[in-house]
């Protein structure tokens, strides 16, 4: 297992492991389409809405064409818009746990074709959304163990057998 | 970071009697707890209850005295900005403040130090400095202080004073130590009491109390914070558990257990 | 010849350890002789308002002492004009190795403690917050790290411990990028232009040690489950 640091190569500039194509630790970068969860922090009176997502800047959400208004510390999730300052397609998430993970172990936290996800709503019963920078919200079932499931996925995102793991761990329902 | 509405705590609470880390109403985070880990300190520890991690140093100077024979003790804790997002540096703020004068009651109540032998003429003597700095931070720096203090107040060592400076390669003969304090941190959220609160939970609380007991049973510092109230039964509910506590304190501890009073 | 009998490139003792704090977005713990130095790193994070919106990522560096870190006096509680300029330069040389730019409008913060000093503080920091900030997920072009060279009895030697910093001719931190560009460089004492090329030669060809040192820490980390204790490792 070899550690691939910033600089190794050109056009590297995070740390890798050997063979897994993404970095272990990258902050979240927003692109378009990227789906993120966030808070709102701020009105900008009948104009929009400022919300924190966890990253070096907020986006907006444009009151126009929204048909329900936001409250401070709300948490939406919503889809980064082309221009990469709005948020589109809005949900509220009402009530439930909010947790920041490190981005780049979010995918883990997916799994392929969400395989992951599921298996965790198996065992818990939670409903949980995901966002690309990090934040996820969850509600209903055993949250506690959600929660640990979810840090146990952030502990062990690089080492082989983690669904089966987990299953070992936390048990199927 | 994890978040989540008082609403969403108490309902799950209700429900389950759990928290949202999985633990119980008055039951602690993992406690670790190791001594002398800093050389150039004249005592150090360093305790981490749950992912709060505080590290205390002592520090002994020479010099005149505030009050007639009896040694100089002045304890200060810094919320570092490395411990939190929230954490910045500059002049304390009230809660800095308050934090600092709370753990310093303590200490200074129980007599942990014996201040009287470190006068060595009535208006001169040594002054005992403990520091702690919290390094990382989810709630309940004051239980951690407190572990981090004591560690460190049991691994101190006192160098000599020549008469012109301070030998810091020689040290004073015996303890200095004479009694063993523990604390324990309350926060209460509507009606519901828990013991050792994250950050999560500390912001969703009314009130939080934090209960100093000594080795002989001694109340030594309470401190109310928050803008709710406690009830006579709370109250005495919470002095029974943080007894209790310090007496299992020997059952909480993992790491260096040199550390426990 | 050195009082502690190390040879004139030789380096004192040196570990590096990464992810050792929860909160902080990424952190580095660093014992590098008798020095025991933490680094935390928050961001990239919206700059304050008060800030004009800018082109590159704002980085806020400080440098703390703890107050025992010394083997002497108990020190001040507000930061000295040393820990200051300090806290300047580190900022400035690791204003080279982060990609600023991918973060436009946003701040990045370096939190240094110095818990124990020996000597050598601000490289130790240097290659903590290098490592902290890789563990932060954070653009950067290159991995980086410095040296205190010296002069002993008319001699340059490398990493100089209290001892010698006190006694000796001359004291000259030096920061490198792993391509061997100059980002930090500051000398005290008196000494010849060929002398301080020499010391610049052979911080330079330290770097095989430190790209090892860096690449070790993180082979350590995720060689099993993320585990961020530093009581454990302190």
């Amino acid at each position: 297992m070899r550690v691939v640091l910033p600089g190794d190569r050109e056009g590297i500039y995070y740390m890798y492991l050997e063979g897994i194509d993404v970095p272990m630790q990258q902050a979240y970068i927003p692109r378009p389409k990227d789906t993120v969860i966030g808070k709102v922090i701020a009105e900008k009176k009948n104009v929009a809405y400022i919300v924190d997502i966890s990253s070096f800047y907020a986006m907006t959400v444009l009151i126009k064409g929204l048909d329900t208004r936001l409250k401070q510390e709300d948490i939406i999730i919503g889809n980064v818009g082309d221009n990469l300052e709005n948020l589109e397609n809005i949900r509220v998430l009402k009530g439930g746990v909010l947790i920041e993970l490190p981005p780049s172990k979010i995918p883990r936290v997916i799994g392929t074709r969400g395989e992951m996800l599921k298996h965790i709503s198996n065992i818990t019963g939670s409903k949980l959304e995901i966002g690309k920078n990090g934040l996820v919200w969850m509600n209903g079932g055993k949250l506690h163990t959600t929660i640990k499931i979810l840090e146990t996925i952030v502990r062990r995102a690089h080492i082989r057998g983690l669904t089966d793991y987990i299953s070992k761990e936390f048990g199927e329902r | 970071m994890i978040e989540y509405s008082r609403e969403m705590f108490l309902e799950y609470y209700r429900s389950r009697k759990l928290r949202l880390d999985g633990r119980r109403a008055y039951e602690y985070r993992e406690i670790v707890v190791r001594k002398g880990i800093i050389a150039t300190a004249e005592g150090s520890g360093i305790a981490r209850v749950g992912d709060t991690v505080v590290i205390a140093g002592v520090k002994i100077e020479y010099g005149d005295l505030f009050e007639e024979a009896k040694g100089n003790f002045v304890v200060n804790i810094d919320l570092s900005p490395i411990a939190h997002q929230t954490f910045v540096s500059g002049p304390p703020d009230e809660r800095s403040i308050e934090l600092s004068r709370v753990v310093d009651r303590g200490f200074r109540s129980a007599e942990v130090v014996a201040l009287e032998r470190l006068a060595t003429e009535p208006k001169r003597g040594y002054t005992v400095y403990l520091d702690m700095y919290v390094l990382d931070y989810d709630g309940n720096a004051v239980d951690a202080a407190y572990l981090a203090g004591m560690a460190a107040l049991l691994d101190m060592k006192i160098p000599k004073y020549t008469g012109e400076t301070l030998d810091r390669s020689s040290y004073l003969e015996g303890s200095f130590i004479q009694n063993h304090i523990f604390s324990s941190t309350f926060a209460k959220i509507d009606d519901v009491i828990i013991l050792d609160p994250t950050h999560s939970e500390m912001i969703l609380a009314q009130s939080l109390v934090s209960i100093v007991v000594d080795s002989h049973g001694n109340i030594v510092g309470i401190q109310k914070s928050g803008e709710g109230s406690i009830t006579r039964q709370e109250l005495g509910e919470m002095i029974k558990i943080a007894l209790k506590n310090r007496s299992d304190i020997n059952k909480l501890l993992i790491g260096d257990t040199d550390a426990k009073g | 010849m050195r009082a502690d009998g190390r040879g004139i490139d030789e380096l004192r003792k040196l570990r590096l350890e990464v992810g050792v704090l929860k909160n902080a977005k990424g952190s580095a713990y660093v014992e590098w002789g008798m020095n025991k130095i933490l680094v935390g790193v928050y961001g990239p994070e919206e700059a304050p308002p008060a800030v004009e919106r800018a082109e590159r990522c704002i980085l806020k560096v400080e440098y703390r002492m703890a107050t025992f870190c010394s083997l002497e006096e108990h020190g001040k509680y507000t930061p000295n004009r040393r820990a200051v300029e300090i806290s300047k330069v580190l900022r400035e040389a690791l204003s080279n190795l982060i990609i600023l730019e991918n973060y436009p409008g946003g701040m990045i913060e370096v939190q240094i403690l110095v818990l124990q000093a020996e000597g050598g503080t601000r490289v130790a920091s240097f290659l903590g917050a290098v490592a902290a900030l890789i563990d932060a997920g954070i653009a950067i072009r290159d991995i980086g790290y410095g040296i205190s060279a010296g002069k002993i009895n008319n001699t340059i030697v490398l990493d100089l411990s209290k001892e010698e910093d006190n006694l000796g001719q001359g004291d000259i931190p030096i920061c490198v990028t792993r391509r061997g560009d100059i980002v930090l460089l500051q000398s005290d004492g008196k000494i010849q232009p060929e002398e301080l090329e020499r010391a610049i030669d052979m911080i330079i060809s330290k770097r095989d040690v430190f790209e090892n040192i860096i690449r070790e820490a993180f082979m350590r980390r995720y060689s099993k489950e993320l585990d961020s204790d530093l009581v454990k490792v302190i």
